[in-house]
């Protein structure tokens, strides 16, 4: 039986982490990989930006944070209505699930790459676009219900726009895509470092992740039984919009096993950051441990080897 | 007991579960009949243990009523 390197990295960490292995990454070489991943992600994005610039992907770039704005309208009538969650975790919750995680679309990518299927790599334009709209929808949805006072006070404003435009993602992914972009015939440089080795940084990245995963395992008993069941079945739900979305945009089966897999994961980087300063009362740890302790280990285990056999069998 | 969130959990873990049937001759029909299994899991440990605590409490007010009253 074949297993796939990266999952197999990231059980490992989870396996350690259950068995409280002295297994130790400093939080630096942590960080480091992810600007690694982030930085490799939009180079490769940005090279075929130049390649594929067209008015069709900004029709698509539209319609692609179109969803962006749907899927956390669609995620907190779930949370509030059915799980019954304070209106204000719904909405910082349904935030995390409308944007998207970096890890699983590296993830993805791997496993594309390893199973030989052929995608369009300026869907990292797509990530990069897709941070920003789920915070606003999420703070919107706070200040609808009344869970969060309208505060029009200059610092707010200035939070809520530095967060937006200077977070992490946008910084390097965008960044780096717009490098990509105008030094096309010079990435080959740069290749050895951020091409060649990317499988192997994204093993270790998953090992990490892995064990990060594992230590959350503990905090799933406070979340309680509709946090697991929310944060498998999200992930479905928006992984069929962008599914459904991607097969009207015309992408190849690789690209819509990627935006599927972009619709399905959930932020826990940029948005986590956001919501502390633009809703402070929410419940972070809440939030924190259904995308990264329940969605992010779901969709590497189960939903993108389930999305890439549905999309192959179905839609190739 | 039986109330609308239990509904959606064991609704989502039906799903699953019929999923991971339909494609049990995979490795992902085996992924989805562990997830199955795990939302359905902890779905009757969280209220049985709820279940469980709501019936401590009720004990331990009741038996403070009794000795207060008895007083």
């Amino acid at each position: 039986m074949q297993i796939d390197i990266g999952i197999a990295f990231f059980l490992l960490g989870m396996i350690a982490a259950i068995a409280r292995a002295e297994i130790q990454f400093p939080k630096a070489l942590y960080q480091s990989l992810t600007i690694f991943l982030m930085i490799a992600i939009g180079l490769k994005g940005g090279v075929a930006l130049a390649e594929h610039a067209s008015p069709t992907l900004f029709w698509q770039s539209v319609a692609v944070v179109l969803m962006g704005v749907a899927l956390p309208i669609i995620a907190f009538p779930i949370l509030a209505y059915i799980g019954k969650l304070p209106k204000i975790d719904a909405a910082s919750i349904a935030a995390h699930y409308g944007s998207v995680s970096v890890g699983t679309y590296a993830v993805a990518i791997a496993y594309l790459d390893a199973m030989g299927i052929r995608y369009e790599s300026y869907i990292a334009l797509f990530v990069v676009l897709l941070e920003m709209p789920a915070i606003l929808v999420g703070m919107a949805l706070a200040r609808l219900v009344g869970a969060q006072r309208s505060d029009n006070s200059a610092t707010n404003k200035a939070s809520l726009l530095h967060e937006l435009f200077f977070n992490q993602g946008m910084v390097l992914m965008g960044g780096a895509l717009i490098i990509g972009y105008l030094s096309v015939e010079q990435v080959d440089n740069v290749k050895p470092l951020f091409i060649d080795l990317f499988a192997g940084v994204l093993a270790l990245f998953l090992l990490e992740m892995g064990i990060t995963a594992g230590k959350q395992l503990g905090s799933l008993k406070k979340a309680g039984s509709f946090a697991i069941a929310f944060g498998t079945t999200m992930p479905v739900l928006a992984g069929i919009v962008a599914l459904t979305l991607g097969y009207y945009l015309g992408l190849s089966t690789g690209g819509l096993i990627l935006l599927t897999t972009l619709g399905a994961s959930a932020s826990y980087i940029a948005v986590p950051a956001a919501m502390r300063v633009l809703l402070p009362n929410a419940n972070h740890s809440l939030s924190i441990t259904m995308s990264l302790g329940i969605t992010f280990p779901f969709n590497v285990i189960v939903g993108i080897p389930l999305y890439t056999y549905l999309i192959t069998s179905y839609f190739s | 007991m039986f109330d609308r969130t239990m509904s959606f959990e064991f609704t989502v873990a039906l799903c699953y579960l019929i999923a991971g049937i339909s494609l049990k001759s995979t490795p992902v029909g085996f992924s989805l009949l562990v997830v199955s299994g795990v939302i359905f899991g902890a779905s009757v440990l969280w209220r049985s243990k709820t279940l469980v605590s709501r019936v401590k409490n009720g004990a331990a007010s009741a038996s403070l009523r009794y000795r207060q009253e008895s007083k």
